[in-house]
């Protein structure tokens, strides 16, 4: 018997994966067997993480584009489809985070923030569940999108970020229901508190990283390589009946109160 | 297969089928041996946990037999203890056991509502108590427990008791979660949906009345999986799946957490 856990000979892409928590992913599922097309707005940082994942034996391929580019997003599965014949797989993790109170809040950030999360997320799938729907096997492709703990555990100063992160939960649930007739299974993660480069200047703030650390059970932060095996979970056959579901990986924040 | 229990001690409830074909217990106790675990395989009735360990045996695992209750207190401690003794350690906990019978809250009786209650909450919360010291001295374990869409959505059958029941099991292990994550214990829920499991044949037979030569059960399912997002029923093997990646250390920041295997069925009005 196969390990469930394979991705041999899958493609997959996932969004904002030169650093961060997309990058983790992308270095699991890379590992797991997988051809990764990175992706990022820079193009010397995509090619220089493609390098890095090949000279350990793996298999990359990198796209440059800015999430809010609609005609480079259009390209982006055709040029997958044009380089490697198929598209199995689709994380969508590329994200930004803007700090603002409803008071300082604009609707131009706001709608700039949904479109980035929102609509880049919708159009990629879209365009690879239309591939994925051409495979002749009965199990045809899987597309994770990355919510976040802020979803159920919000704090103040990102109602942006918070409102498109429940936002993609919907669209999951959404799409999950739609596409799941055509062998395609569409799930989210929420990813908790995780030592993200991103997230380090944040732990410059003892306050900060001393609340996170109290409020989460593990009382720990996360590793960014913990979002590596929930991310090849969904993304394989070890998950073969989980659709529409979003996976905490959050040490256990998401359904603790800390009463200080 | 890749080994990801390698070297670890389960204690797999639950582990004997209540009929032919698979139950999650059996397919989650054979699928764990398949990734290299020392398997203890769990079921008040011996003869069908054997056949489960048969099963690993002839697959070359390793796994011994233990016939046990999980309602009995002292029936639970000589089981952990026998998984100690045998394999080492204890790092993992996988709790399936639970009974049905149908009935709503008009047509239930206390005899009854105390026997499914009595069943399905200490075969999660004895085993658990029992086994987690031995983890806290390892500074690490993971607990899944089994619950089910139906303790959060009714799915139109009168269970009433049990799924009272199995919404307990999430509440239960969210509080273990989050009181044991710092000393390196996770616990997680797993919610199957319409899974084809013998247990689930025999819950048909009890809702419709029919003896078991009466029912179609590939046109039951068919008509179950239509209503499906992913147009099919689950098999114990998706369940099984599941319970290994929340077994293993792929899943080392996950705890408190509920993973529903159910299709979609959960996302559809």
């Amino acid at each position: 018997m196969k390990n469930p856990f394979s991705l041999d000979g899958k493609v997959i892409l996932i969004t904002g994966s030169t650093r961060g928590l997309g990058w983790a992913a992308a270095q699991a599922a890379a590992e797991a067997g997988a051809t990764v097309v990175l992706h990022g707005r820079n193009e010397a940082a995509g090619k220089a993480r493609k390098q890095e994942l090949e000279g350990r034996g793996l298999k990359a391929d990198y796209l440059a584009f800015e999430m809010a580019d609609r005609e480079a997003i259009a390209a982006a599965v055709p040029t997958i489809i044009e380089r490697h014949g198929s598209i199995w797989g689709l994380v969508n993790n590329a994200g930004m985070l803007l700090h603002n109170t409803i008071w300082e809040e604009t609707a131009e950030i706001y709608e700039q923030i949904m479109s980035v999360h929102m609509v880049a997320p919708f159009l990629l799938t879209k365009a690879a569940a239309a591939e994925m729907k051409k495979s002749d096997a009965a199990d045809r492709g899987r597309i994770v999108n990355i919510s976040s703990i802020a979803f159920s555990s919000p704090r103040a100063g990102i109602c942006n970020y918070t409102a498109a992160k429940g936002a993609i939960v919907g669209f999951t649930r959404a799409a999950s229901a739609e596409l799941g007739a055509h062998g395609i299974r569409v799930n989210a993660i929420a990813p908790g508190y995780f030592v993200t480069d991103i997230n380090k200047e944040r732990l410059q703030d003892e306050a900060f990283a001393n609340k996170i650390k109290v409020r989460t059970p593990a009382a720990r932060w996360g590793d960014p390589s913990e979002l590596g095996g929930p991310t090849v979970f969904l993304l394989s056959g070890a998950s073969s009946y989980v659709n529409g579901q979003l996976l905490f990986v959050d040490g256990g924040m998401s359904h603790f109160l800390h009463s200080v | 297969m890749s080994g990801r229990l390698e070297g670890k001690s389960v204690l797999v409830t639950g582990a004997g089928s209540m009929g032919p074909g698979w139950g999650n217990g059996k397919a989650a106790a054979v699928l764990f041996a398949r990734e290299g675990a020392k398997v203890l395989a769990v079921d008040l009735n011996k003869a069908a946990a054997e056949e489960t360990a048969e099963i690993i045996r002839g697959e070359g695992g390793r796994v011994e037999v233990f016939a046990g209750n999980v309602t009995d207190e002292g029936s639970v401690k000589s089981m952990v203890a026998a998984c100690v003794d045998a394999f080492g350690g204890l790092d993992v906990l996988h709790n399936n056991v639970g009974i049905l019978k149908a009935g709503s809250p008009l047509d239930t009786t206390v005899e009854d509502w105390d026997r499914i209650l009595n069943i399905n909450t200490k075969a999660f919360f004895l085993p658990c108590k029992h086994a987690l010291p031995q983890m806290l001295k390892q500074g690490a374990g993971s607990i899944i427990n089994i619950s089910s869409i139906s303790g959060f959505r009714n799915l139109g059958a009168p269970y009433i008791a049990y799924n009272t029941s199995k919404g307990s099991v999430v509440s239960f292990t969210r509080n273990l979660a989050a009181t044991y994550a710092a000393q390196g214990v996770r616990a997680n829920s797993i919610l199957p949906g319409v899974i084809d499991t013998p247990m689930a044949r025999d819950a048909t037979i009890q809702t419709s009345g029919k003896s078991e030569a009466e029912i179609d059960f590939d046109a039951v399912a068919k008509t179950r999986a239509a209503r499906i997002p992913m147009k099919r029923t689950g098999t114990a093997w998706d369940i099984a799946k599941a319970a290994l990646f929340l077994a293993s250390d792929d899943s080392a920041y996950i705890t408190g957490s509920e993973i529903y295997v159910d299709g979609g069925l959960n996302c559809t009005a």
